[in-house]
């Protein structure tokens, strides 16, 4: 018998694509990185330096008067920081509530008019009524301007494709045999809601939960569309509406001496940055705990769905 | 413990609609592909029809068929959770057509057990009857009591992901049977698991329906199970009972060609026979003596397809003569697959017989007499 070489099957080396990959992973990293390096080592600089040398990633002359200068406005930024929270807890919740509750029949065989049902949804998707139609529907219909549910209801309190998400979620990891036992078992529709789908959905329902609060804990559009009560304002709305002043001030629009001096005592630049690193300081205490659940939800929904 | 009745149940669902697909082709070739089925009406696919059965009291029923033969699909009509298209269901006398799946006294046991992953074992017990709203004290009572008849106290605080194969289905049977329903429907609850806790499993549900003699319909396209476990079976295809009976009487006496290949392990042998005079035929080159009691059923007819089961076959040194293509060793059995000609079949030898047989070898074999069955050669019936 004649000996054959026999040649080993070749294992395709990608370590080059590896390489290229964990390059540009880390520039996008980077990229994302920077404005909040930046953000930081502003609001750690003094006013002076920033004027000279603009901004840099090391604070150039170190200075905590932004900080005290958001020490000085603590009763107002501490207002403003509990009203962002009211609004994120009583947000997410009824969010997470309607998701649900929406997404539940739609995710039922037996519901009949659920492709209407999932039209309708997915309408809103490509077609909305635009600024000024919402504007005019909450504020004359519904009145909520100046009050606390401005800040709740419009745009953020359910959104179609969180709907889709858990929808999705439902069909492809709870087996129907189960919903069908808990029928044969005498559970209502509500019952089977609360007591198997929900339980059972805690990845898909933190997803859309940390997507809801964190659209919430940065909204600034509805405060700035609905608001004018300096009460109601949350972090992100005092932020703006900060940002809008210091602009104000520095335009030279203002004559009057006072504003003038205001202008030159306060830590404009330090204080916008300051304010933004508070504002995102639970988030990003927060994060690291649940960014294992995020991603897990996310893949979860999204391509098994 | 309750009695069934079903009369002319029909099961037609609707053909798919092919408005949200968006290729033509697509939408074609899945009317077309439904359109191929068994039976269809302009309505759609005829799942299940003619079907009427009447289960007694503390009867163990089995629907066999092959996947796609409308054995689930009765199951399901039956359990309420797939409309009647036409036909009724009674219940202990009582048309329950339209009533609500909880409000038939039913108990379901589904393929993967279907328990409530988060629930422990007490909690799955416990469910149908807080459904019910009854009394913290009485639920106890009850759960108790049927973990210690499936022996399952000790698991109580498990999950199911806790148990094994056999504990989940003692589970499911617990949460069937807190609710004292008055008929079980089983469907296929040992379809996934492996052959040795199979058998466990069917010899814990047998003790079950044993002690507790409970109306039972199982639904299974597995013939050891079928022919195990069942008081009767009930042979289906194409959504139509072929055959209902004991399962010897299935076995022993098939209705037709399709209920005789479908039961027994090796499969019958079928070959094509030739009267060749009153009470013979002809089969592979060798005249074969028919039994009596179907002596006359081949006369007239040209030729008659004969079903020889591989454990009827003697050995024989005047009988047919095939060549070993192979062999198999099976327990106790030696399974022979023989030639003769362009013919194959299988005979099964006990090992007992001492000696072994290799490829190519010659063996003559002799059907049974009283084991032969005739069939129609166009229509697959029994000739008797």
């Amino acid at each position: 018998m004649s000996k054959e070489k026999v040649k080993a099957p070749q294992i395709k080396d990608e370590r080059g694509f590896h390489n290229l990959a964990l390059i540009l992973m880390t520039l996008l990293a980077i990229y994302c990185v920077i404005p909040f390096i930046l953000m930081l080592s502003t609001s750690l600089s003094s006013e002076q330096a920033l004027a000279k040398g603009g901004y840099s990633f090391w604070p150039r002359e170190f200075s905590l008067a932004a900080y005290d200068y958001m020490w000085a406005k603590r009763e107002t930024i501490g207002r403003c920081y509990l009203m962002t929270i009211i609004v994120t807890v009583v947000g997410t919740a009824g969010n997470l509530l309607l998701t649900s509750l929406f997404a539940y029949p739609l995710s039922r065989k037996d519901f009949k008019p659920r492709n209407f049902f999932a039209f309708l949804l997915f309408f809103t998707v490509l077609f909305n009524g635009g600024l000024t139609a919402s504007y005019i529907v909450w504020t004359r219909l519904f009145f909520v301007k100046n009050t606390i549910w401005a800040l709740i209801l419009p745009g953020s309190l359910m959104g179609a494709m969180s709907v889709l998400m858990v929808r999705n979620y439902f069909n492809a990891n709870i087996p129907y045999a189960i919903i069908e036992a808990a029928l044969l078992d005498g559970a209502s529709d509500m019952k089977i809601y609360t007591s198997i789908m929900v339980p059972l959905s805690k990845p898909v329902m933190t997803t859309i939960g940390l997507f809801a609060a964190l659209g919430y804990w940065n909204n600034w559009t509805n405060g700035l569309y609905y608001i004018t009560e300096t009460h109601l304002y949350t972090i992100q709305v005092y932020l703006k509406k900060l940002m809008d002043n210091i602009a104000f001030l520095k335009s030279g629009n203002s004559v009057a001496e006072s504003a003038a001096l205001a202008y030159r005592t306060m830590p404009t630049e330090g204080a916008r940055m300051a304010i933004a690193i508070i504002a995102i300081l639970p988030i990003l205490c927060v994060y690291p705990f649940i960014q294992k659940e995020l991603v897990k939800g996310m893949v979860v929904g999204g391509v098994k769905g | 413990m309750s009695e069934l009745s079903l009369e002319n149940l029909v099961k037609i669902y609707p053909f798919t609609s092919t408005r949200r697909l968006f290729g033509r082709k697509q939408a074609r070739d899945m009317l077309a592909r439904e359109q191929a089925m068994p039976y269809t009406t302009n309505e759609g696919v005829i799942a299940v029809q003619q079907f009427s059965l009447e289960i007694k009291n503390g009867e163990f029923v089995v629907l066999l068929g092959p996947s796609g033969s409308g054995k689930t699909s009765v199951l399901r009509m039956v359990a309420g959770l797939e409309s009647v298209s036409d036909g009724t269901i009674r219940m202990d006398g009582k048309v329950i057509n339209d009533t609500p799946p909880p409000d038939r006294n039913m108990a379901m046991i589904f393929q993967n057990y279907s328990l409530y992953p988060g629930f422990t074992v007490y909690d799955n017990l416990a469910y149908p009857l807080r459904n019910l709203h009854m009394p913290r004290a009485q639920v106890d009572e009850k759960v108790r009591a049927v973990a210690g008849l499936l022996e399952m106290t000790p698991l109580l605080d498990r999950r199911p992901s806790e148990l094994s194969g056999g504990q989940q289905q003692r589970t499911a049977i617990g949460r069937a049977l807190v609710r004292d329903p008055g008929i079980f429907l089983m469907d296929e609850p040992m379809s996934n698991q492996d052959p040795a806790l199979k058998a466990r499993l069917r010899e814990e549900l047998k003790r079950i329906h044993r002690k507790l003699g409970t109306t039972i319909l199982y639904v299974t396209h597995d013939q050891t199970d079928a022919l195990r476990l069942g008081d009767r079976i009930v042979l289906m295809q194409d959504g139509m009972i072929v055959q209902a009976g004991t399962p010897q009487e299935l076995y022993q006496h098939p209705r037709n060609l399709y209920c005789a290949t479908f039961l027994g392990t090796p499969q019958m042998n079928v070959f094509r026979g030739i009267p060749v005079q009153e009470g013979k035929i002809r089969l592979m080159g060798r005249d074969i003596s028919l039994p009596e009691s179907i002596k006359k059923a081949a006369g007239g007819m040209a030729a008659v397809t004969v079903g020889i089961r591989p454990v009827h076959f003697v050995p024989d040194p005047r009988g047919i003569e095939g060549t070993v293509d192979y062999t198999e060793s099976i327990e106790a059995e030696c399974h022979l697959h023989l030639k003769h000609g362009n013919e194959a079949f299988t005979v099964v030898v006990p090992k007992t017989s001492g000696r072994p047989y290799s490829r190519g070898e010659t063996v003559r074999v002799m059907p049974e007499t009283d084991r032969i069955h005739l069939f129609h050669p166009q229509t697959g019936i029994r000739l008797d």
